[in-house]
Order: structure tokens, then sequence, then C-alpha cells
């Protein structure tokens, strides 16, 4: 019967090395895949963190020079007389000689005018006309200076404030932020404030920062104000709009709050979590700046420094499940190979359980185990055959001895009785029919004395040979032409000569033989 | 090349049992019913031994042999002998023709033993 494919030795070793190949290359795909993983977003962490800080660095020294410049003019203006030409002259001076401020303005109580001024005030800001500077006056009616709350509070708290960033509406026209330190002249022993000088930077600008700090395509940059308001946005409609809150609110990411109170806190860190606009796993390093309360927010897709990894991992797949395929292939043909002769001994040793000693045995065409055991297998197959043969030469040499056996005694003119130890006539040869006229079935299984009896002594009557026969037998003797008579069918008695030779079979005696040599045809 | 042995014998059984024994053995055997048959095969194919019985069909395996003997001398013959031979022939002038008799109540083993001494193992 032949094994199915699946069955078979080869496909059962092709499978078992497929398994273990298979399940042991997918552990350590799994666990190379994991250490690079980690590895690259070890790297990404390291690069978020340092654009993070370069974000923060940058930030703080933009604003904190434009900070610390407001001041230096709010101390160069204490105590001095200031007049609408010297303030035009110093925001002017201002707004050239330094590129991160886009506007400049100057604003005095009369305080720190010459007497008889009401107010003064003046604003200076970069522009698209030829001039390439627009200066406005603060004191016009429709700009309602004095009153606005950023100028009043910078008075009121006598300090330094940086606004929420806004829209510069009727003025530059842009996204900006400011900010705002007092003037101080001192009367009596007091110092009060008597003015304001206001530095405007532009947001564009800052955009520009974040930007030469993305380290890959989807890392982006947040800043936010200290009450959460978007400075810089990868969206430019959420900036200004929205907040850290209403951003959380409209993503789903209640992780963005979390960060900005680590910010307002102070803290520096990093969290994972799930945008929902797109899907996608972020990675977000947050920082506070050091000058105004701002927060730093630099974030990634993490997918993005899987990318690299997970083309290498599908190749590698690739390359790992054809090179299984071929190495369960060749398992397979090198194992058929192998494993062939075994097959066709199989065959074999069915044919030869059919008493086919003729099938074929494969030839051994090589030296290991299944070499050995072909040979050894077509030994077998050549002895069997040969004892077989030797059989059947020895069943006809029986048979060939055994016809001439017969024809020999067929051929004897003496009557020849084969008989048992109890004298019953077991087999007889032509001549006994021909000489006693009587058939077989007479004879065969009846007693011998019932044909033969022993000639009498002078003047006995003839008797059965019975008893003397029996004795001879029993101790093995032979009889030599004892006289005898025969009874024929017709009744007739011949004379003949009795001859009594026992039968032996490993010396014991099994039967006799008995022939009588008529003496005379028809002597009675 | 294999050696050629040619067996003769009327009886089919035994020239199908000589040829599978001495195949097997590696020889190349040819079988021959009658003596006219063996003479012919002879004739045109010698062999290198002939195995041939005493007791054929239509003629006498003594008168075979000297028929044999007359057309290749030298080859060696190997008398198979039944029931009704007697070994003392061999001692007469039979015996003188022939290389050796194996009586066909011996093993095949015994037959091929008598091949080999003349053809080595």
């Amino acid at each position: 019967m032949r094994v199915s494919f699946l069955h078979s030795v080869p496909a059962r070793l092709a499978g078992l090395i497929l398994l273990l190949s298979g399940a042991t290359l997918l552990v350590l795909t799994e666990l190379n895949r994991r250490a690079v993983e980690r590895l690259l977003l070890n790297q990404a962490q390291v690069q978020a963190a340092a654009s993070t800080a370069a974000v923060v660095d940058g930030l703080d020294g933009v604003i904190g020079s434009v900070e610390r410049l407001a001041r230096f003019v709010a101390r160069d203006l204490d105590g001095r007389t200031v007049s609408a030409d010297d303030i035009e002259k110093t925001a002017r001076n201002v707004v050239i000689d330094n590129p991160n401020i886009y506007g400049c303005s100057l604003a005095f109580e009369p305080a720190a005018l010459a007497a008889g001024t009401a107010r003064l005030g003046i604003y200076v800001h970069r522009s698209a006309s030829p001039s390439r500077f627009v200066t406005r006056d603060l004191t016009a009616p429709e700009q309602a200076y004095w009153t606005r709350d950023d100028y009043r509070a910078v008075l009121d708290r006598a300090q330094t404030i940086w606004s929420e960033p806004y829209f510069d509406r009727g003025g530059t026209e842009r996204n900006v932020v400011r900010v705002s330190t007092p003037v101080f002249r001192t009367v009596g022993d007091a110092r009060q404030p008597v003015g304001v000088v206001s530095a405007i930077i532009d947001l564009d600008w800052l955009r520009r920062l974040a930007n030469v700090q993305e380290f890959a395509d989807s890392s982006y940059t947040l800043i936010f104000s200290r009450t959460g308001r978007l400075i810089i946005h990868p969206k430019s409609t959420y900036i200004i709009a929205e907040t850290i809150g209403t951003l959380a609110d409209k993503e789903n990411t209640p992780e963005l709050v979390k960060i900005q109170q680590a910010v307002a806190a102070k803290r520096q860190g990093a969290l994972r979590y799930t945008e929902s606009n797109p899907t996608r796993a972020v990675y977000a390093n947050y920082r506070p700046s050091k000058v105004a309360g701002w927060g730093v927010i630099v974030g990634y897709d993490e997918s993005e420094f899987l990318q690299p990894q997970h083309k290498f991992r599908r190749i590698t797949a690739l390359f790992l499940g054809s090179l299984l395929l071929l190495v369960g292939a060749v398992v397979i043909v090198v194992t058929r190979i192998t494993l062939r002769p075994l097959g066709l001994l199989a065959v074999a040793a069915d044919e030869i359980g059919r008493q086919n000693l003729d099938c074929e045995v494969p030839a051994p065409k090589r030296d290991d185990e299944i070499g050995r055991l072909t040979r050894a297998f077509a030994g077998m197959r050549d002895a069997l055959k040969a004892q077989r043969l030797e059989r059947r030469w020895a069943a006809q040499s029986l048979d060939h001895q055994l016809r001439y056996n017969q024809l020999i005694i067929d051929s004897i003119g003496e009557l020849v009785f084969v008989l048992t130890k109890a004298l019953n006539i077991s087999r007889i040869n032509p001549a006994v029919l021909h000489g006693t006229g009587h058939s077989e079935i007479d004879l065969i299984k009846s007693a011998l004395g019932r044909w033969v009896r022993l000639a009498p002594a002078a003047g006995q009557p003839a008797g059965p040979a019975t008893e003397l026969l029996l004795a001879a037998l029993k101790e093995g003797r032979s009889l030599h032409d004892l006289p005898a008579l025969l009874i024929r069918r017709d009744g007739t008695e011949i004379f003949a000569l009795l001859t009594l030779v026992p039968l032996r079979d490993n010396n014991r005696v099994v039967g006799g033989v008995v022939t009588l040599r008529v003496a005379a045809p028809g002597a009675t | 090349m294999k050696q050629h042995i040619l067996t003769v014998d009327d009886e089919a059984q035994i020239r199908e049992m000589l040829r599978e024994v001495l195949t097997t053995a590696g020889y190349r055997v040819s079988g021959a019913s009658t003596g006219e048959e063996a003479l012919a095969i002879i004739r045109r194919d010698p062999p290198h031994l002939i195995i041939t019985d005493l007791q054929l069909e239509e003629s006498d395996g003594f008168d075979v042999i000297e028929q044999i003997k007359a057309l290749v001398p030298k080859t060696p013959v190997i008398l198979l002998t039944g029931v009704l031979f007697d070994p003392a022939v061999m001692q007469g002038p039979v015996g003188s023709k022939i290389a050796a008799y194996v009586e066909k109540t011996e093993p095949l083993e015994r037959v091929l033993q008598e091949v080999r001494k003349h053809f080595g193992p």
C-alpha cells in the first residue's frame, strides 16, 4: 500500500523542520523587532528632547532679548524729559537694530513730560511700504491707547508684562505678542511708573524658529502661552483661536491638558498618547520657557520612525518565508531521494509476502544505512529464493525417487505384501492381483492370515501364519523361505515360499514386508 | 562476459530450476530437452559447461555425452543422475568423459558447487 504524501516521512520531516524553524525565526524576529523598535524610538525621543530644548532656548533667546531691550530702553528713559522726536527716534532705532522686534511703542504720562504736555505716545512698526516703517501717533483720538488694559496694567502693577498673543487688527494686521515694561520716575523718595515701553514680536517669526527645529516629516512644534493660548501650531487657523484646553477637547487628547499643567508647574517631560484625527501614536516632549511662562511641545508620529523597521521586517518576513519554503522543498526532495529505496523495499516486502520472490528489489547504490539495508534485503530475497528453489528441487527429487521406486516394486514378479504390525495388508504389488485373482479392495486392510497359510507339517492341517509372523515381527527377526499356501480367488491354493522382513523406522519395527515366491505356477 | 551453461533434461521443471539457480548465480543459461536440441545449441552458441541428465526421453544420456564430446571435447560435462543410475558406471568408460556427477536427490547447492569448481567462486 502506497503511503500518502502527507503521512510520508519527507512530509513529516519537512513539516517538523518548518515548524521548528518558523517558530524559532518568529521568536527571533519578534525579539529583534522589539529591540530595533526600542532603539529607533529612543533615538527619536533623544531627537525630540534636543529639538524641544533648542526651540525653548531659541524662544528664550529671542523673547528674553526683547524683554531685556525693553527694560534697557525704559531704564534709559528713566529721569529724562522726553520729547516726541526723542521717543520716535528711540522707537525707530529699536526696530531697526533688532530684527526680532516687529514694532516698538513708547507712551508716557504727563509726569514724564515737559510741563504743559498732556501725553506722548509713538508706535513704530515695520511695513512693506517703500519707507519700510510706519509711525503712528498713539495720542490720536482713535487709538484710545491710554485706556487700554495692557497699558494700564503695566502702570498699575509697575512690572514687565507679556501679553497674550493677539491679532493686531488696525495696526500691523498680523499675529503678534507684546512685552511691555514700565518707565519709572523718582518723585521724592518714591519711584512711580510714568510710561510704558512695548516691543512687538511677529509670531510668524517664531514659526520660522520652530520650523528650523523640526527633525522629521511628522514632527511638529506647539508653543502656547501661560494661559494655554496657542502661539505656534501646524494648523495656522488654531493660532490664537484655540487653547490647549479646546484643542484637547477637539482632538480628544486629554494628555495635552496634563502637559499644560506640567508646564505651568515648570516641569518638563514626555508623554505618549494617541491622536484621533488622524489616528496615530504620538510621542510629545514638552518643556517650559524661562522668560514668558510659555510652553513648548515637540511631538512626532512614532510610526514614521518605525517605517524603516517595518519595511525591513516585511522584507525579512518575505525572505525568511521564501527561505523556509525553499528549505522545506529541499528537505522533501532530499529526504524523498534518500528514502526512496525504503518505499521500494516496502513494495518488495509486500510482494515477497505474496510469495513473489521475483519482485524487483532496488539496487544498492549507497554505503549508508539505507544502502546496507537494501543490500541486506536483496540478500534476504535471494536467500529465500534459493531456499524455495531448493525445496522445489527436493520435492521433485523425492517425487522422482518415489516414482522410480514404485516402478521397481511394480516390476517385481514375486507377490509383495506390506503389512502393519497386526499383520493387516496395507499395500500390495500388481503381482499379487495377478497371482491371486483378488481385487485390491478385497485385499487391502484385510488380515494376511485370510489369504496365506503356512504349509502344514506332515500329517497336519495347514494353519494360519499369524502367530509365527507376529512373534518374528515382535522380535524384529526375518523369516526366509517358509513353505506357505496362498488361497486364490477361485478357492484353489498354490504353494509358495514366504519371506518376512520387518519394516524399521529408527530401529522401531512398524510393520513388515512379506514376499511370496511361487515355486511352480499351478502347484498345489 | 557471463559464462554460458547448457542444461539438458527432458523434464521442463528440472531445466527451469537449474536455469533459476544458475542465472541467480550469475551465469548465462540455455536449456535443451533432447540430445538433438542440445547439439544444435552447442553448434550455434558453444557453452562453457554442460549439465545433462542420464535418462532422456528420446535418447540415451550416454550416447548424448558421446556426441557432445565428439563436438566439443574440451567442454566439461556434469552428469545429473537419478535413482536408476549406479555410481559404479562412473568407473567405466563414461566416467572418463564427464567432469562430475551429481545425484538428483542431492541439494541444488551441490550442483552449484560443482559448477563453481570449474568457473571459480
